[in-house]
């Protein structure tokens, strides 16, 4: 063949270039026929999102991010990032940053809106909602780091007394816990030795229970009538109370009107006006009986009936 | 003394050599119809021809990468995907464009050196000379034309192959998914990477071919000159393919 070797060089350089091309579109996971979607959203924060990373819907990646950028004029993050162009995110769309920089990649979601809504054309803007739980979580540590170190520390200075009052022969602790110690020994020696004697005391008891048990049940009628009765007493006892109860509010509100000088018999026991007219007129008429004994003629002159005698 | 001068400013007179003997050909560069010929041949030589010992080289630096940094991160808390963020851009950023420039240092550039060299001590280029034929536009345009054309190539095969053997090895030597490893890449992938590379390439094909032609062109002093000018132009490519790496690496990234 004439253009032998200018066929085999012209097949070897448009090979290495699809090659080429469609190993670097491999890589940047873009679709290698199909176009894509550059959109943008804007984060307070970017969590350590970097060039390259993952977008992802429902958790399937379906794009890269292409940059990111501070932008000191408004102080948040522009991320730029492209996506299949077939996927019709519908208007309304909210992106988040996703995953833990330090544990493995972060990836931008989004979450997409309901499906009716127009879908987004290029160098369209996502909102962001960002819901920033693990900042929030890192803001608490220290002060929870703080607690438990005082609370380790006080346990540590409570365990120490401890050991030092223990270590004295003559701590209160360490004799209570000897004496503790004793009794439990004592308790068990006691046991021990009694241990027969226990033995019979539950047996007795349970003998007196067998029996109790034996005569309620021969008695059940009497008793249960007796109960009935007792029952029907206490119940006229309950009424008799009740209306005691009921006069004695009664008397008591009497009494109150009385202590407060209402009604005759208040007047009767508050008032001093009638005792001391009382007294003023038994005075007189005291006076009066010793006129008369003295002067009887005074008084007896008109009385006919006494000049017969 | 004279000879002392002569000694110490060997090299600068060496460089000298080599930059007029590349303005030469550069100059020669319109003179299509005179090596148009020659260049595809030695387009077949160095790239097509190349392609079997590049693939298996990619091949095996790919598979033996991945199984050695599965060997390193045995850390549970580094996810096994990594191995694939790792080997994906050693291969795309150093060992596509190192490995296949070494091989082609030995394979091109003692071929080269040798060719010319044998040209030259045989007279064939003064007889080209003679019968008014530009040897420079003749012989070396072509062959450094070829090197700066064809490196690309073989640099898209070696990353092709090394990827692939690196996958592999690791799916089926049970180090991780093949999905993984492409996850691992595609994590850390940077578009500049491959271009890097090319630049890469296209950079070492020149340096190999345009060193062992200049050794092979001013050859002197029979059989035991082409041996020593084979010998200088392999050891000199793979010196300046370092060289270059090196210095690119600090200009570029």
């Amino acid at each position: 063949m004439k253009y032998g070797n200018e066929l085999k060089v012209g097949i070897a350089v448009v090979l290495s270039i699809i090659v080429f091309i469609v190993g670097v579109r491999y890589f940047q996971d873009l679709p290698i026929f199909s176009g894509t979607l550059e959109l943008y959203t804007t984060f307070e924060n970017a969590d350590g999102l970097i060039v390259g990373n993952p977008v992802q819907i429902n958790g399937v990646r379906v794009g890269r991010v292409n940059e990111v950028r501070l932008r000191p004029e408004t102080r948040n993050v522009l991320v730029r990032f492209q996506v299949d162009r077939d996927l019709q995110i519908p208007e309304g769309s909210t992106t988040r940053v996703s995953g833990l920089s330090a544990l493995s990649s972060v990836s931008v979601v989004i979450n997409l809106a309901d499906a009716r809504r127009s879908a987004v054309s290029a160098g369209d803007t996502l909102t962001s909602d960002q819901t920033d739980v693990l900042g929030n979580l890192v803001d608490q540590a220290p002060r929870l780091v703080h607690r438990a170190d005082s609370l380790f520390g006080s346990a540590t200075t409570t365990l120490n007394t401890a050991e030092q009052l223990l270590a004295r022969p003559e701590s209160d602790l360490r004799q209570t816990l000897v004496a503790i110690g004793t009794t439990a020994r004592t308790v068990d020696q006691l046991l021990r030795t009694e241990q027969q004697r226990l033995a019979s005391t539950l047996e007795s008891v349970d003998t007196l229970a067998t029996s109790l048990a034996d005569f309620s049940t021969t008695n059940q009628d009497s008793l249960s009538l007796a109960v009935q009765r007792l029952n029907r007493s206490l119940t006229q006892l309950e009424r008799n109370l009740t209306a005691l109860e009921q006069t004695t509010t009664t008397l008591d509100a009497i009494l109150q009107k009385v202590n407060q000088g209402e009604g005759t018999l208040g007047l009767l026991v508050n008032d001093p006006g009638l005792y001391h007219r009382l007294d003023s007129t038994t005075t007189q008429l005291n006076r009066l009986l010793v006129d008369f004994q003295q002067n009887p003629k005074r008084y007896l002159k008109d009385l006919k009936l006494v000049e017969v005698f | 003394m004279a000879s002392l001068s002569l000694t110490l400013t060997k090299p600068l007179r060496n460089v000298g050599l080599y930059v007029l003997l590349m303005v030469k050909a550069f100059a020669s560069l319109g003179e299509f119809r005179l090596y148009r010929k020659n260049l595809f041949k030695q387009m077949v030589r160095v790239g097509i021809d190349s392609i079997p010992i590049v693939a298996l080289a990619a091949a095996f630096s790919g598979a033996v990468t991945t199984v050695q940094t599965a060997y390193q991160l045995v850390s549970p808390f580094i996810p096994k995907r990594i191995i694939g963020s790792i080997v994906a851009p050693s291969l795309i950023l150093e060992l596509g464009a190192v490995v296949t420039g070494f091989i082609l240092a030995g394979r091109i550039g003692a071929r080269f050196a040798a060719e010319l060299g044998t040209m030259r001590v045989t007279e064939q280029i003064d007889a080209l000379e003679a019968m008014g034929l530009n040897s420079i536009g003749y012989l070396i345009v072509p062959r450094v034309l070829a090197g700066v054309v064809m490196f690309p190539v073989l640099y898209v095969v070696a990353c092709f192959v090394g990827i692939t053997g690196g996958i592999g090895v690791a799916h089926f030597g049970g180090y991780l998914e093949a999905g993984e490893f492409v996850a691992g890449a595609r994590e850390f992938f940077q578009p500049f990477d491959p271009v890097f590379g090319l630049i890469k390439s296209v950079v070492f094909g020149f340096a190999i071919t345009s060193i062992s032609c200049y050794k092979g062109y001013y050859t002197g002093g029979g059989a035991e000159g082409v041996g020593r000018a084979t010998t200088d132009a392999a050891v000199l490519s793979c010196v300046y393919i370092l060289v270059a790496d090196l210095l690119l690496a600090i200009v570029l990234l």
